[in-house]
């Protein structure tokens, strides 16, 4: 007897488990998402240090709690639109688009995205306050993501 | 009353409830769910200074690691090699066991690399299949310091009972029988 036939002998029928679907799935989104589990960390960090709960910040979102929940768990594929009224509603850059430099070579210079966490400046004379970390697009410059991340 | 799942036919199985996910799949899923392991920090607040880093840190690390450990396992699921040994993955929970015992209470790191914080708990059958019983992200040095620890070491005794109980063979049991 096969061990399977032994193992549904003792636990009975034994089902396929969905986790190769989920597990393929997670894979093939792996890029964006982690961009997404970024940002949803950010905003948890946040709501949790100004006290605020996920419920009064659906309200304040005008959406759902279900649709917060699915943001904050780290596997939506924001929109920019979303994105920016995010970082309306919590007064905080969620993501920025690195400037080219005068310098720089328009078809070699990498996008960078900053994901998260510098609080908008109060006046034009304050600086930002980084806290967050600046995310290569690219894995292909990766010395070029070396020299900005210091 | 247990359940189990297929995870690789006549390799890999894991415990579930009946209609629901198997554990193997749900902590795939809150390894990498943001809003899961933030809610567990918060609540284990005394496990980050066990890893002496940050929450955010820990997360972040937490979700690479899962990644990386789930891309592992897909490789060996989609590699359809019949002879697939995931005695490579695993090994035995205390240190005086070894693949030939019986029922073995067998543990799976994370990151082989280094310590990591992630943790799968089977037992192993004699012919090298693999049921998982739990998986828990490491908050204590050993399994008995946390509560999750010990109902992770109870489940993996009741499994072995449930097994025996129901006479399953494992084939060290007749090698000795006939012996």
């Amino acid at each position: 007897m096969t061990t399977h036939n032994q193992l549904e002998n003792a636990f009975g029928k034994i089902e396929k488990s969905q986790w190769q679907t989920n597990a393929e799935t997670r894979q093939k989104e792996r890029s964006w998402k982690n961009y997404s589990q970024q940002i949803a960390l950010e905003i948890l960090e946040h709501l949790h240090v100004i006290g605020m709960s996920q419920k009064t910040f659906a309200s304040q979102m005008n959406v759902s709690p279900q649709i917060v929940n699915k943001w904050l768990k780290g596997g939506e594929n924001f929109t920019l639109e979303t994105i920016c009224k995010l970082e309306a509603a919590l007064d905080l850059t969620l993501i920025a688009v690195q400037e080219k430099t005068e310098k720089s070579n328009h078809f070699e210079t990498p996008v960078f995205v900053q994901t998260a966490a510098y609080k908008k400046p109060n006046s034009s004379n304050q600086p930002f306050q980084m806290t967050g970390m600046i995310v290569n697009m690219y894995s292909k410059y990766p010395s070029a993501k070396t020299s900005l991340a210091k | 009353m247990f359940a189990l799942r297929e995870i690789i036919k006549g390799k890999l199985y894991a415990l579930s409830r009946a209609s629901n996910s198997d554990v193997f799949n749900l902590c795939f899923e809150q390894w990498q769910d943001v809003t899961f392991l933030h809610d567990f920090f918060l609540n284990n607040p005394a496990v980050l200074a066990y890893y002496g880093i940050g929450r955010k840190e820990c997360i972040k690390k937490i979700i690479k690691e899962a990644g990386r450990f789930e891309e592992d396992l897909l490789s060996i699921a989609n590699s359809g090699e019949t002879d697939i040994s995931l005695d490579t993955i695993f090994t035995a929970l205390h240190t005086d066991d070894n693949f030939e015992t019986p029922f073995l209470q067998s543990k799976a790191y994370g990151n082989e690399q280094s310590p990591g914080f992630l943790r799968l708990y089977a037992i192993r059958l004699s012919d090298g299949c693999y049921i998982i019983v739990a998986g828990l992200i490491k908050t204590t040095r050993a399994l008995q310091e946390s509560e999750e620890g010990k109902e992770v070491l109870f489940k993996l005794k009741a499994v072995v009972n449930f097994l025996k109980e129901n006479n399953f063979e494992d084939t060290y049991n007749i090698a000795e029988i006939i012996l």
